[in-house]
Formats: structure tokens, sequence, C-alpha cells
């Protein structure tokens, strides 16, 4: 039980991108359609080495987006936690719509800490802080980076034409470049006006087409035809393991079947360790 | 500790009190002012979990409710996760947080609450649960709560104060944790407040000490509410910072707007005990 004494003696949580002088967030705008936009800084050099991050992203603009978080100077970014997305609700930006995404995973001292975002709409804004968590308190547990599987701000999962039963699987990625030793997924309905209000259950499995084994069942969101949107955002830090070089795969069952709202776009994220 | 052996075979996430016939999760009544009945999310868990993502999803409660997650036979449960308060709202839909508490096989897992509405105390609950074959000090196996007031199922009432964008003054939430907390459950959310009146973000501290000598160990931790949710979103979040026993935990926050009833706003915390 190292942690207790090593961590007390000096630890807090760090935060970056924090602007108290508006209670606001830093502002990353995206590039064109399905492009990042330029890496902006949220902590210029981290102050000790962390196994734990609180990721915090609120929506500035209409739209929907996937953002990134990097280490490295200023020109030599690196992607360190790929694959958050979330969206705006219909035709309104609000600052509610916030998303929230808890990763294990380990940053050294002495590193810039910098935040990117992209959309499918052209010159959005989206904004971002990070929470760091002291090392000396999970170091075992975290992982050395997060990947993403999907397309570009999601790939599509449609529930199917029959109310609450799983649809066709679709595939996230062919193969994972490395073992994962838990995965998270986020969803959002495509910056859609017509979602009614339902619920959700999500499968993640792996293996070959027709051969899938699930490893995450009835992971549960909903949604609300007043929001316009789904929540929560992020399904939260789902542990089981996945070992490199597997296909990942989605599938869902809704409480409705209306098309064309009830598809909706899923990334998931896998910690790398 | 074997911490990492090369495959994790038997790693498994499985969701407990799904409802697989209505997409949904399993419903629980709270009680007005007062602990409601159990709801049975299994029966018997068929392995042991390690960890689990709590799901509470609003299906009719329109104010603040407070969940305990038990395990034990009907009649005879066991909390294991005492008081993890939401204010729940049709437009702000649902709610999760990791709880990084162990789950034993075999054992019934229950859910009640407490909520403050005499007729509209409806809500879906459900536990995404981890069953991995290795361990880790981060796991824990009770949990302990502070801030709650039984009375209007309220917490430690957070003011920013009347100046905008500027700290207000430490609110206290528990004057003295009982055991060593690996890390904890913050739970932020308005209390009765029906309607809010615009855009509000708020930058919460949270600090350990005694008063008038508070140490900030978790800053600015950022909440936002929106005249179309009336509601605090992502208002539950695992927080993995230890905390020893006897702390004084303490709360302060700033926000961009001023507005008397909208800009406070109410925390608890569940720590998950060493």
């Amino acid at each position: 039980m190292s942690y207790w004494s090593t961590n007390l003696g000096g630890g807090s949580c760090e935060a970056g991108g924090i602007v108290t002088a508006t209670t606001d967030l830093t502002t990353a705008t995206t590039g064109g359609i399905d492009t990042y936009g330029a890496w902006v800084e949220l902590i210029a050099s981290t102050t000790r080495r962390t196994s734990a991050a609180i990721v915090r992203t609120i929506v500035a603009s209409t739209g929907t987006y996937e953002s990134q978080i990097g280490i490295g100077s200023a020109g030599n970014e690196v992607v360190l936690m790929d694959g958050f997305i979330q969206e705006s609700r219909y035709n309104a930006s609000n600052v509610a719509q916030g998303a929230y995404y808890l990763h294990f995973v380990n940053i050294p001292s002495g590193r810039r800490v910098s935040f990117r975002a992209r959309s499918h709409l052209s010159t959005r804004s989206l904004k971002c802080a990070i929470y760091l968590f002291p090392y000396s308190f999970i170091p075992e547990f975290s992982a050395c980076r997060v990947e993403a599987a999907g397309g570009i701000i999601g790939s599509t999962i449609d529930p199917g034409a029959t109310i609450n039963t799983k649809g066709a699987w679709t595939e996230m990625t062919a193969s994972t470049t490395a073992a994962w030793n838990y995965v998270s997924y986020s969803q959002q309905f495509e910056f859609d006006s017509l979602v009614p209000d339902g619920t959700f259950l999500v499968d993640v499995a792996v293996g070959s087409a027709g051969n899938e084994q699930v490893v995450v069942s009835n992971s549960h969101f909903k949604t609300d035809s007043g929001f316009d949107s789904c929540s929560p955002t992020c399904s939260g830090v789902l542990f089981c393991h996945i070992p490199r070089n597997s296909r990942v795969a989605v599938r869902a069952q809704s409480s409705y079947n209306t098309a064309g709202t009830r598809d909706f776009k899923l990334k998931v994220q896998g910690g790398v360790f | 500790m074997g911490t990492w052996p090369l495959v994790h075979r038997n790693s498994i996430c499985e969701t407990i009190g799904a409802l697989t016939a209505s997409s949904n999760l399993t419903n629980v009544v709270a009680g007005n002012l007062v602990k409601g009945a159990y709801s049975e999310l299994i029966a018997s868990t068929t392995r042991a979990y390690n960890c689990f993502v709590l799901h509470i999803a609003d299906d009719q409660a329109r104010r603040q409710v407070g969940y305990d997650i038990a395990i034990g036979g009907a009649g005879s449960e066991q909390v294991l996760v005492p008081d993890i308060r939401v204010r729940l709202d049709s437009l702000s839909g649902s709610f999760n947080t990791w709880v990084p508490i162990a789950i034993p096989r075999g054992v019934r897992v229950a859910v009640r609450g407490q909520g403050k509405d005499p007729t509209n105390r409806n809500s879906k609950v459900g536990l995404t649960c981890s069953a991995i074959d290795w361990t880790s000090g981060i796991f824990g196996s009770d949990a302990e709560q502070f801030g709650i007031a039984y009375t209007a199922v309220s917490g430690a009432a957070i003011d920013p104060g009347a100046v905008a964008n500027t700290k207000g003054a430490y609110t206290q939430v528990a004057a003295s944790t009982a055991k060593h907390w690996k890390g904890f459950i913050l739970c932020v959310a308005h209390h009765d407040n029906a309607s809010i009146g615009g855009d509000f973000r708020y930058l919460l501290d949270i600090a350990v000490g005694a008063a008038a000598s508070e140490t900030v160990v978790i800053p600015n931790m950022h909440y936002a509410a929106g005249d179309f949710t009336d509601n605090i979103m992502d208002g539950l979040r695992y927080i993995p910072f230890p905390i020893p026993s006897g702390s004084r935990i303490s709360a302060r926050s700033q926000c961009n707007q001023t507005d008397a009833s909208d800009r406070v706003f109410h925390v608890t915390v569940v720590g998950v005990v060493a």
C-alpha cells in the first residue's frame, strides 16, 4: 500500500485548460470538414508523473465532434488519448452539453499536454480541460496510451427494425494494434433534430465476423426528445481484456425503431498496456 | 500481487439489472423522504466482480434521489454503496460513474432510493460489472458517505457567492472521514430548484484540512447546467484520489452567473474504503 505515503506526501490533482477569469475551459477550433484543427495547449509542463486522467469537454458551437489529447512540444505532438466523440443538440449549442471521460493512463512529468478537435461541419469550437491524478496511486493499473476504434466521429450502429432486439454487428476495427486492459465507448446521434425518447443496450465483442464473443453486454444509455441527444455520452471504464490483433465489433438494441433516428455513431476507446 | 498476466482469460463486463425485453434497466421506486423498498437487480451473481459502472436513468423522478446499492437476501440486505445522490430530470437523462468496489459471486444485488417528491419517484438502475482475473490496490470492498441530509435528501450547499467568476466560501462536506479512501464518488447536483435560467458554469474545488487551513486537492472541477436541461449534467464522477482517515473535506466554487438560486448546488461524497 505504498500509494498512501507517497501520494499523500505531496500529491494533488493537476488541472489544465481552466479559464478561471470566465469560469470556462480552453477552446479548440476544428479545421475543415472531418479535419483536425490546431493543437491547443492545456498544460505547459506537467509537474509530476500521473496515472489517471479526467477529460472534460463542452460544445461551444453546434455540430458533432471528435477530439484527441496529445503530449509533446508545439509542432511535435503525439496522440496520447484518441477517439473522444460527442455532439451538440440540434441547432443549439449550450454549455450543459458536456462530456466526462475517465481514463487510466500514465503521463510522465515535464510533458506538455494539448488538445485538438474535428467535426463533420467546418470550423466548429469545442472546449476542454484535463485533470491528472498522481502516479503513486495506481501505477500498475494504467495504460500507456488510449487508442480508438471506429470511423471518423464514430461508426454507424443500427439497432435494426425490430425493437428490443439486438441489431447486426458493426466492425469497429479489424485488428487492434495492441492489447487493451479496458474499453470505454462514447456515442452521438449525428446532430439529429428528431431523436425520440428511447433507451439503448450496447454489446461490445471480439472475434471474427459470425463468431463474435461478447465482452461487454447491455451497457445502457438513453435519448430524450427534448434534449435532442443522448446521455450519458460516455460508457465509463469497462474493464475486460482484449488481446492484440483482435477484431472488435459493436451491436445495440433500442426501445424504438424509427428509421433515420434509431441509428447512431459510436467510437470505442481501449486502454493500451 | 500478480497484476498483469499476459492474457486475462475470463474477463468480461455484464450488466445486472438490464431488461432486454424493454432495452432498459430495472425500475426503482424511491420513497418520499424515506428509504423505498429494494428492487432486485439479480437474484444471485454468477461470478465475482472487481468493479462496476453504475447507471442511473430518469424515468419519472423530478427531484433529488439518494440510492443505496446492497447485497444480501430479501429483508437482509447489507448496503455496499450508500447514498449516491443525483437530481433526476427527464431532459438530463441519465448518469453513470465507475465504482471500484467488489461484488462477490453468488449474492443477490438490490437497489433502493430515497427521493423528495410526493408522486414522481421512478427511475431505472443497473450495474455493468467487470469480472477480471487480476487484482489491483485500486479496488475497494466498502464505502462511506458524507454530506447527505435525509430530511430533504440534500447535500452540502455550495454557494459561489454574489461575485461572478470568483471563488465563494468553503462549506464543510465531511467533518472527519472514518476510514482511508482509495478514491471517492463526487456527487454534484442542484437541490429542488426546478429550472435554471440560462447557461451556468461552475469550477469546484475540493479541499482537505481544518477550517481556514484548507488545502485544495482537486482544483477547478468543471460542471455546467443549462436552461434546457435544468440540471447539472455529468454530476457523478469517480475521483481517483486517496483521502486518509480523519480528514475534514470541504468544497467551494465559482460560477459565471450570480442568480441567487441557480448558482447554488449541493455536494456529497462517497468514499471507496481502502
